[in-house]
């Protein structure tokens, strides 16, 4: 079931690469909701608000990414799922959501970033917001993946 | 049912998390509405009480684990002190008083940022004691 795992039968050792990893999922996570709002005001008219949603990938989104991806590969490689073929799904769901997802990312904030060289709020911010709304479906998606741990 | 609560805990300590950094966004003077701060406050709302009764629930329900072990009484200390640390930063968020609509807030940036910081720091700590389980 996992139960031993959560009660503390994992090793100490791979207890920090874990916490880096959560912890910068969180950030990570808390920067994409922040960019939906600022997208979400760009949309209902408020055009300053692509330049912060813009700030807050930078700030928030990649620093919290750079960190939970990092951390990905630390405790992928301490707890030797390198050796072990094929991977388990949720694996694969992880990688898949990160990998697939800042790319995602990057298209929302190139499209947000033409949009904001317009000076506009037209279809551009909606598809940025749209695009950003569904890399959070797909966070939420790894999270039950990452907590479940489906086979 | 395991999987589930804890799948439930996990997320609603996304949400707290979520809270922080958009409240962090207003302490470095993001402008801020009052209908972006009552989601942001729904977000920690949902998010305390589900880390709080899912985690309890965890607690009893997990062999191995009491509620009376170190690192669980250590969260809920720390989990009542970000929610002592949510209140003032909320204070300092509307403390030009209670405007409506979309209407700007002007708050307490010097009150928010510390609380706030004072929150991320304490919220950091709570993490940290989940995975490393001191004296476990």
């Amino acid at each position: 079931m996992g139960i031993a795992t959560f009660v503390g039968d994992r090793p100490h050792s791979w207890d920090f690469p874990l916490f880096l990893h959560v912890l910068g999922a969180m950030t990570l996570v808390g920067g994409v909701v922040l960019t939906l709002f600022f997208l979400v005001g760009a949309w209902r008219g408020n055009a300053d608000a692509i330049r912060l949603a813009l700030r807050s990938i930078g700030l928030a989104v990649l620093p919290g990414y750079i960190v939970m991806r990092g951390a990905a590969e630390w405790i992928y490689s301490k707890e030797g799922w390198d050796k072990v073929d094929p991977s388990p799904n949720w694996l694969g769901i992880g990688y898949g959501v990160a990998d697939f997802g800042i790319l995602l990312i990057g298209i929302a904030a190139l499209v947000a970033w033409l949009a904001r060289r317009q000076g506009g709020t037209g279809i551009a911010v909606r598809i940025a917001a749209l695009v950003i709304g569904f890399v959070l479906v797909m966070d939420v998606v790894a999270i039950w993946a990452m907590t479940t741990k489906p086979v | 049912m395991y999987h589930f609560l804890l799948f439930v805990h996990v997320l609603t300590a996304f949400c707290m998390a979520a809270t922080i950094v958009i409240y962090s966004a207003f302490a470095l003077g993001a402008p801020a509405t009052d209908r972006t701060t009552f989601i942001a406050e729904r977000l920690w709302d949902v998010g305390g009480l589900g880390t709080l009764v899912f985690g309890v629930w965890l607690s009893i329900y997990v062999d191995g684990i009491e509620i009376w072990n170190a690192w669980v009484i250590i969260a809920l200390v720390l989990w009542f002190v970000a929610f002592g640390l949510q209140r003032q930063a909320y204070v300092a968020m509307n403390a030009s008083g209670s405007p409506t609509g979309t209407t700007l807030l002007t708050p307490d940036r010097a009150g928010l940022s510390r609380f706030n910081a004072l929150r991320a720091l304490v919220f950091v700590l709570l993490l940290a004691d989940m995975i490393f389980k001191p004296w476990a």
